[in-house]
Protein backbone atom coordinates (compact mmCIF):
# COMPACT_ATOMS: atom_id res chain seq x y z
CA UNK A 1 0.00 0.00 0.00
CA UNK A 2 1.20 3.44 -0.83
CA UNK A 3 0.35 6.40 1.38
CA UNK A 4 -0.51 8.67 -1.53
CA UNK A 5 -2.89 6.19 -3.17
CA UNK A 6 -4.65 5.73 0.19
CA UNK A 7 -4.65 9.48 0.63
CA UNK A 8 -6.21 10.00 -2.81
CA UNK A 9 -8.88 7.40 -1.98
CA UNK A 10 -9.69 9.36 1.18
CA UNK A 11 -9.78 12.64 -0.75
CA UNK A 12 -12.13 11.22 -3.42
CA UNK A 13 -14.49 9.72 -0.83
CA UNK A 14 -14.52 12.90 1.25
CA UNK A 15 -15.01 15.23 -1.74
CA UNK A 16 -17.89 13.15 -3.15
CA UNK A 17 -19.50 12.92 0.27
CA UNK A 18 -19.13 16.61 1.12
CA UNK A 19 -20.20 17.85 -2.34
CA UNK A 20 -23.39 15.78 -2.23
CA UNK A 21 -24.21 16.65 1.36
CA UNK A 22 -23.73 20.40 0.84
CA UNK A 23 -25.58 20.52 -2.50
CA UNK A 24 -28.61 18.43 -1.58
CA UNK A 25 -29.03 19.57 2.01
CA UNK A 26 -28.71 23.30 1.32
CA UNK A 27 -31.15 23.18 -1.58
CA UNK A 28 -33.56 20.93 0.34
CA UNK A 29 -33.46 23.24 3.35
CA UNK A 30 -34.06 26.26 1.11
CA UNK A 31 -37.16 24.78 -0.51
CA UNK A 32 -38.48 23.43 2.81
CA UNK A 33 -38.06 26.84 4.45
CA UNK A 34 -39.45 28.98 1.63
CA UNK A 35 -42.47 26.82 0.76
CA UNK A 36 -43.96 26.00 4.11
CA UNK A 37 -47.14 23.95 3.96
CA UNK A 38 -48.27 20.67 5.49
CA UNK A 39 -46.50 18.62 2.79
CA UNK A 40 -43.14 20.33 3.21
CA UNK A 41 -43.48 20.08 7.00
CA UNK A 42 -44.01 16.35 6.60
CA UNK A 43 -41.02 16.08 4.23
CA UNK A 44 -38.92 18.14 6.66
CA UNK A 45 -39.70 15.65 9.42
CA UNK A 46 -38.96 12.80 7.04
CA UNK A 47 -35.59 14.29 6.07
CA UNK A 48 -34.26 15.05 9.55
CA UNK A 49 -35.66 12.02 11.43
CA UNK A 50 -32.89 9.64 10.20
CA UNK A 51 -30.54 11.52 12.57
CA UNK A 52 -32.11 9.37 15.29
CA UNK A 53 -31.26 6.05 13.63
CA UNK A 54 -27.93 4.57 14.79
CA UNK A 55 -25.72 3.40 11.92
CA UNK A 56 -25.08 0.02 13.56
CA UNK A 57 -28.77 -0.90 13.33
CA UNK A 58 -28.89 -0.57 9.54
CA UNK A 59 -25.36 -1.50 8.47
CA UNK A 60 -26.07 -5.11 7.53
CA UNK A 61 -29.13 -4.29 5.43
CA UNK A 62 -27.23 -1.36 3.91
CA UNK A 63 -24.44 -3.71 2.87
CA UNK A 64 -26.98 -6.07 1.24
CA UNK A 65 -28.63 -3.19 -0.62
CA UNK A 66 -25.27 -1.84 -1.79
CA UNK A 67 -24.31 -5.31 -3.05
CA UNK A 68 -27.51 -5.40 -5.11
CA UNK A 69 -26.79 -1.90 -6.49
CA UNK A 70 -23.10 -2.85 -7.17
CA UNK A 71 -21.98 0.11 -5.05
CA UNK A 72 -20.09 -1.88 -2.41
CA UNK A 73 -16.35 -2.22 -3.02
CA UNK A 74 -16.19 1.12 -4.81
CA UNK A 75 -14.93 4.41 -3.42
CA UNK A 76 -17.56 6.26 -5.49
CA UNK A 77 -20.27 4.12 -3.94
CA UNK A 78 -18.87 4.77 -0.48
CA UNK A 79 -18.86 8.53 -1.10
CA UNK A 80 -22.50 8.40 -2.21
CA UNK A 81 -23.49 6.48 0.92
CA UNK A 82 -22.27 9.34 3.09
CA UNK A 83 -24.95 11.54 1.51
CA UNK A 84 -27.62 9.50 3.26
CA UNK A 85 -25.93 9.73 6.64
CA UNK A 86 -24.85 13.38 6.40
CA UNK A 87 -27.86 15.05 4.79
CA UNK A 88 -30.25 14.94 7.81
CA UNK A 89 -27.93 16.86 10.15
CA UNK A 90 -26.77 19.25 7.41
CA UNK A 91 -30.38 19.98 6.39
CA UNK A 92 -31.24 20.65 10.02
CA UNK A 93 -28.37 23.17 10.34
CA UNK A 94 -29.14 24.87 7.00
CA UNK A 95 -32.87 25.01 7.74
CA UNK A 96 -32.35 26.79 11.06
CA UNK A 97 -30.00 29.31 9.47
CA UNK A 98 -32.26 29.97 6.47
CA UNK A 99 -34.99 31.17 8.86
CA UNK A 100 -32.78 34.21 9.59
CA UNK A 101 -32.50 35.20 5.90
CA UNK A 102 -35.41 37.52 4.97
CA UNK A 103 -37.81 36.41 2.23
CA UNK A 104 -37.57 39.88 0.71
CA UNK A 105 -34.18 38.92 -0.73
CA UNK A 106 -35.84 36.12 -2.72
CA UNK A 107 -38.64 38.42 -3.79
CA UNK A 108 -36.27 41.09 -5.10
CA UNK A 109 -34.37 38.42 -7.06
CA UNK A 110 -37.68 37.16 -8.46
CA UNK A 111 -38.64 40.69 -9.53
CA UNK A 112 -35.31 40.87 -11.37
CA UNK A 113 -36.37 37.76 -13.27
CA UNK A 114 -34.36 35.07 -11.47
CA UNK A 115 -35.74 31.54 -11.30
CA UNK A 116 -35.83 29.60 -8.02
CA UNK A 117 -32.62 27.75 -8.87
CA UNK A 118 -30.88 30.94 -9.98
CA UNK A 119 -32.05 32.75 -6.84
CA UNK A 120 -30.68 30.01 -4.67
CA UNK A 121 -27.27 29.66 -6.29
CA UNK A 122 -26.62 33.33 -7.05
CA UNK A 123 -28.23 35.04 -4.06
CA UNK A 124 -28.95 32.70 -1.15
CA UNK A 125 -26.08 30.20 -1.29
CA UNK A 126 -23.33 32.86 -0.93
CA UNK A 127 -25.09 34.02 2.26
CA UNK A 128 -24.75 30.47 3.64
CA UNK A 129 -20.94 30.62 3.64
CA UNK A 130 -20.43 30.29 7.40
CA UNK A 131 -22.94 27.48 7.77
CA UNK A 132 -21.49 25.69 4.75
CA UNK A 133 -17.99 25.86 6.27
CA UNK A 134 -19.39 24.44 9.52
CA UNK A 135 -21.04 21.57 7.67
CA UNK A 136 -17.87 20.96 5.65
CA UNK A 137 -15.59 20.89 8.71
CA UNK A 138 -17.88 18.61 10.74
CA UNK A 139 -18.37 16.23 7.82
CA UNK A 140 -14.68 16.21 6.80
CA UNK A 141 -13.74 15.23 10.36
CA UNK A 142 -16.34 12.48 10.30
CA UNK A 143 -15.84 11.08 6.77
CA UNK A 144 -12.03 11.30 6.80
CA UNK A 145 -11.72 9.44 10.11
CA UNK A 146 -14.63 7.04 9.64
CA UNK A 147 -13.78 3.39 10.19
CA UNK A 148 -16.88 1.20 10.25
CA UNK A 149 -18.52 2.09 6.92
CA UNK A 150 -15.26 1.79 4.89
CA UNK A 151 -14.53 -1.48 6.73
CA UNK A 152 -17.85 -2.86 5.54
CA UNK A 153 -17.77 -1.45 2.01
CA UNK A 154 -14.20 -1.15 0.68
CA UNK A 155 -12.01 -3.36 2.88
CA UNK A 156 -12.04 -6.32 0.48
CA UNK A 157 -9.79 -4.65 -2.09
CA UNK A 158 -6.42 -3.07 -1.23
CA UNK A 159 -6.86 -0.50 -4.04
CA UNK A 160 -9.97 0.95 -2.45
CA UNK A 161 -8.79 1.08 1.18
CA UNK A 162 -8.73 4.29 3.18
CA UNK A 163 -5.99 5.64 5.47
CA UNK A 164 -7.74 4.52 8.67
CA UNK A 165 -8.29 1.02 7.27
CA UNK A 166 -4.61 0.81 6.35
CA UNK A 167 -3.71 1.49 10.01
CA UNK A 168 -5.90 -1.46 10.94
CA UNK A 169 -3.90 -3.80 8.66
CA UNK A 170 -1.03 -3.62 11.14
CA UNK A 171 -3.29 -5.10 13.83
CA UNK A 172 -3.36 -8.89 13.62
CA UNK A 173 -4.89 -11.71 15.60
CA UNK A 174 -1.56 -13.03 16.89
CA UNK A 175 0.83 -10.20 16.19
CA UNK A 176 0.36 -6.45 16.15
CA UNK A 177 2.97 -4.09 14.80
CA UNK A 178 2.17 -1.25 17.15
CA UNK A 179 4.87 1.10 15.95
CA UNK A 180 3.52 1.00 12.37
CA UNK A 181 -0.10 1.10 13.53
CA UNK A 182 0.54 4.22 15.61
CA UNK A 183 2.43 5.92 12.79
CA UNK A 184 -0.28 5.02 10.28
CA UNK A 185 -2.92 6.45 12.61
CA UNK A 186 -0.97 9.67 13.00
CA UNK A 187 -0.54 9.94 9.23
CA UNK A 188 -4.26 9.27 8.81
CA UNK A 189 -5.51 11.94 11.21
CA UNK A 190 -3.02 14.72 10.46
CA UNK A 191 -4.86 16.04 7.34
CA UNK A 192 -8.18 16.24 9.19
CA UNK A 193 -6.49 18.02 12.11
CA UNK A 194 -5.04 20.56 9.65
CA UNK A 195 -8.51 21.16 8.14
CA UNK A 196 -9.96 21.56 11.62
CA UNK A 197 -7.28 24.02 12.79
CA UNK A 198 -7.62 26.13 9.62
CA UNK A 199 -11.41 26.31 9.72
CA UNK A 200 -12.27 25.99 13.42
CA UNK A 201 -13.15 29.68 13.86
CA UNK A 202 -16.07 29.19 11.46
CA UNK A 203 -17.52 26.23 13.37
CA UNK A 204 -18.86 28.17 16.35
CA UNK A 205 -19.96 31.04 14.08
CA UNK A 206 -21.88 28.64 11.87
CA UNK A 207 -23.41 26.60 14.67
CA UNK A 208 -24.74 29.65 16.54
CA UNK A 209 -25.59 31.56 13.33
CA UNK A 210 -29.19 30.34 13.25
CA UNK A 211 -29.65 30.29 17.02
CA UNK A 212 -31.12 33.78 17.39
CA UNK A 213 -33.86 34.83 15.03
CA UNK A 214 -34.62 38.47 14.64
CA UNK B 1 -15.41 34.58 53.47
CA UNK B 2 -17.03 37.19 51.24
CA UNK B 3 -19.30 36.38 48.31
CA UNK B 4 -16.73 37.53 45.71
CA UNK B 5 -14.03 35.31 47.28
CA UNK B 6 -16.38 32.34 47.18
CA UNK B 7 -17.17 33.08 43.55
CA UNK B 8 -13.49 33.34 42.67
CA UNK B 9 -12.71 30.06 44.45
CA UNK B 10 -15.58 28.41 42.58
CA UNK B 11 -14.21 29.64 39.26
CA UNK B 12 -10.71 28.39 40.12
CA UNK B 13 -12.16 24.98 41.05
CA UNK B 14 -14.07 24.81 37.76
CA UNK B 15 -10.92 25.76 35.84
CA UNK B 16 -8.93 23.03 37.60
CA UNK B 17 -11.64 20.46 36.75
CA UNK B 18 -11.73 21.62 33.12
CA UNK B 19 -7.93 21.37 32.84
CA UNK B 20 -7.97 17.83 34.32
CA UNK B 21 -10.75 16.74 31.96
CA UNK B 22 -8.83 18.32 29.05
CA UNK B 23 -5.69 16.38 29.95
CA UNK B 24 -7.70 13.15 30.20
CA UNK B 25 -9.12 13.79 26.72
CA UNK B 26 -5.83 14.78 25.08
CA UNK B 27 -3.63 12.13 26.72
CA UNK B 28 -4.53 9.20 24.38
CA UNK B 29 -3.81 11.44 21.38
CA UNK B 30 -0.48 12.43 22.93
CA UNK B 31 0.31 8.74 23.52
CA UNK B 32 -0.47 7.97 19.88
CA UNK B 33 1.83 10.72 18.61
CA UNK B 34 4.57 9.72 21.06
CA UNK B 35 4.40 5.99 20.28
CA UNK B 36 4.45 6.68 16.55
CA UNK B 37 8.10 7.75 16.86
CA UNK B 38 9.19 5.01 19.27
CA UNK B 39 10.93 1.78 18.23
CA UNK B 40 8.82 -1.40 18.50
CA UNK B 41 10.64 -2.69 21.59
CA UNK B 42 9.93 0.52 23.51
CA UNK B 43 6.28 0.55 22.46
CA UNK B 44 5.62 -2.93 23.81
CA UNK B 45 7.75 -2.63 26.97
CA UNK B 46 6.51 0.73 28.24
CA UNK B 47 3.72 2.50 26.40
CA UNK B 48 3.69 5.66 28.50
CA UNK B 49 7.46 6.20 28.68
CA UNK B 50 9.06 8.91 26.60
CA UNK B 51 11.09 7.66 23.59
CA UNK B 52 14.82 7.19 24.14
CA UNK B 53 15.36 7.94 20.45
CA UNK B 54 13.11 9.10 17.63
CA UNK B 55 12.54 6.18 15.25
CA UNK B 56 11.59 8.05 12.06
CA UNK B 57 12.18 4.88 10.04
CA UNK B 58 8.75 3.61 11.15
CA UNK B 59 7.18 6.65 9.50
CA UNK B 60 9.10 5.99 6.30
CA UNK B 61 8.07 2.32 6.37
CA UNK B 62 4.42 3.17 7.08
CA UNK B 63 4.35 5.47 4.07
CA UNK B 64 5.31 2.69 1.70
CA UNK B 65 3.86 -0.49 3.27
Amino acid sequence: MNYWSLFSNNVIITVIGIAGIVFFSSFTAYILDRRQNKYTKFIHTLVITPMLIPFQTIMITLLKVMNVLHLSGSIWGLGIQYWGFGIPMATFIYFNFLKTIPHEIDESAKIDGASTIRTFFSVIFPLLKNVTITVVVLDVMWIWNDFLLPLLMVNSNSKTKTLVLSAYTFVGQFNTQWQYAMTAMVLAIVPSIIVFVLLQKYIVEGVVAGAVKG
Amino acid sequence: MTRSTKRRLGLILIEIIVVIVGIIYIYPVFLMFMNSVKPFREVVTDVIALPTRLAWETTATSLTR
